[in-house]
């Protein structure tokens, strides 16, 4: 699944309170509320176990984590990945063996 | 409307004198107590609503209460002395520590800091307080939280705090303003008194609050009112200088931790007026060359406004009420 997908997927399921809409790549965190600032600590843990990236807490800026698509960036960014405009890279990264067992089995 | 340096200053003399009436008006008239119960803390904000208080009803119808804990500023309880003293309140003390201990706040605060520095232990003289990060005007960094411990030997050591443990560290905490709520209704209801609280407007509309914690009063005489004024008219009812030169401090966490660090990110002074300005819809390039900011950075502060409003929004909300109408049982 695309990094960005897979972010939306953790804020839908886990701190998105609307129940009927799917935050765009674009907006902004900040701007729309869809994250608060305890949602951002959930959100850096995500990107942690899900990607295997660690992040440092300077790196905890809006430039990072304020959409869909800085988080995506910054993923691929730790991981060393070519930026992509929408087209899926999934197979491209190594997440942590636990995850990607499940993952593979979907 | 101009926006300036100015902007903020009061006619301390007429705000008093309005607030004064109000209380009267509506602790006697609309919620029909005889008089007040103030916690004080030996801090501006409690300072000014027990000074406020005793204009309103007289001294001997307040009743200021110091609640210290074991982990409160010795200098809290000696500053709110002093203030009882010079306003002429007998101050009740009550020890809000052996029902915290009840609680297990300490306990379970200690159990989730453990959880990041497992060497951290209380009884060995380990503090610990939890921090926002400082840089608000000069860097997008986004409101989460650290932890601090300080060593007996009075090293500083700092971590991010994850989610998880960040909630329970509140939540534990958050007893400590729930144990007083609970200790000042006593005495109000012991009098037929209101609980008069201290929250300025800062605390209440951005949330450095705790529901049915310090928020649960019966009314909010400086509520509207910036930190900045709350000095204000500190200086003019004369609460004592000694309690007006102290930095504003949260007196929540063992380790010394003021309001700015916590909570707030910035100097009052400025983060009145820039909050001022962004509530009145001044423009970002107006406010930063009244401010001597940048236009970045004023979009930095004026961000962190509306996103502290934003996510605290639920602290201010009174109990939902369903008005659908009931779905009766078939026949």
């Amino acid at each position: 699944m695309q990094i960005e997908n897979r972010i939306k997927e953790f804020i839908l399921k886990n701190l998105y309170f609307a129940e009927d809409n799917t935050p765009e790549d674009d907006a902004s965190f900040l701007e729309t509320g869809v994250v608060d600032s305890t949602g951002v600590m959930e959100l850096v843990a995500f990107v942690q176990t899900e990607f295997g990236v660690t992040v440092e807490p300077q790196e905890i800026v809006v430039e990072n984590f304020d959409s869909v698509r800085k988080v995506a960036r910054f993923v691929r960014r730790k991981l060393s990945l070519p930026e992509v405009n929408g087209s899926p890279v999934a197979k491209a990264f190594a997440p942590k063996p636990s995850t990607a067992a499940e993952r593979c089995s979907s | 409307m101009q926006f300036t340096r100015n902007v903020l200053a009061l006619d301390p003399a007429q705000e008093a004198g309005r607030i004064v009436q109000a209380l009267r008006r509506n602790v006697l008239s609309v919620l029909r107590r005889r008089g007040a119960v103030v916690g004080i803390s030996g801090g501006v904000d409690s300072s000014v609503v027990l000074a406020l208080c005793v204009r309103a009803f007289g001294s001997d119808k307040v009743v200021a209460v110091m609640m210290p804990d074991k982990d409160s500023d010795p200098e809290s309880e000696k500053l709110a002395r002093q203030l009882a003293r010079q306003f002429e309140v007998e101050p009740v003390l009550e020890d809000v520590t052996p029902a915290l201990d009840g609680f297990g706040c300490y306990r379970r605060r200690d159990e989730a800091i453990r959880r990041i520095f497992p060497e951290y232990d209380a009884a060995r003289g380990y503090k610990a307080k939890i921090v926002l990060p400082q840089n608000l005007l000069d860097a997008g960094v986004l409101n989460v939280f650290s932890v601090t411990i300080v060593t007996p030997d009075g090293k500083e050591r700092t971590a991010p705090l994850p989610a998880r443990e960040f909630l329970q560290i509140v939540a534990a905490s958050n007893f400590k303003q729930r144990s007083r709520m609970a200790t000042l209704y006593f005495h109000a209801e012991r009098h037929n008194y209101a609980v008069v609280g201290t929250a300025n407007k800062n605390e209440h509309d951005q949330g450095f609050i705790v529901k049915y914690g310090d928020a649960a009063v019966d009314i909010k005489p400086i509520g509207r009112l910036y930190k900045t004024q709350v000095y204000q008219l500190a200086a003019h009812l004369d609460v004592p200088e000694a309690i007006r030169r102290r930095p504003p401090t949260s007196d929540t966490y063992s380790a010394p931790c003021t309001q700015e660090e916590f909570f707030f990110r910035l100097p009052f002074e400025t983060l009145d007026l820039l909050w001022f300005a962004q509530e009145h819809g001044v423009p970002e390039a107006e406010a930063a060359r009244v401010m001597g900011l940048t236009e970045a950075q004023v979009r930095r502060a004026y961000h962190d406004f509306v996103s502290k409003a934003r996510t605290t929004h639920y602290l201010r909300m009174a109990p939902l009420e369903f008005n659908e109408p009931q779905v009766a049982v078939p026949a």
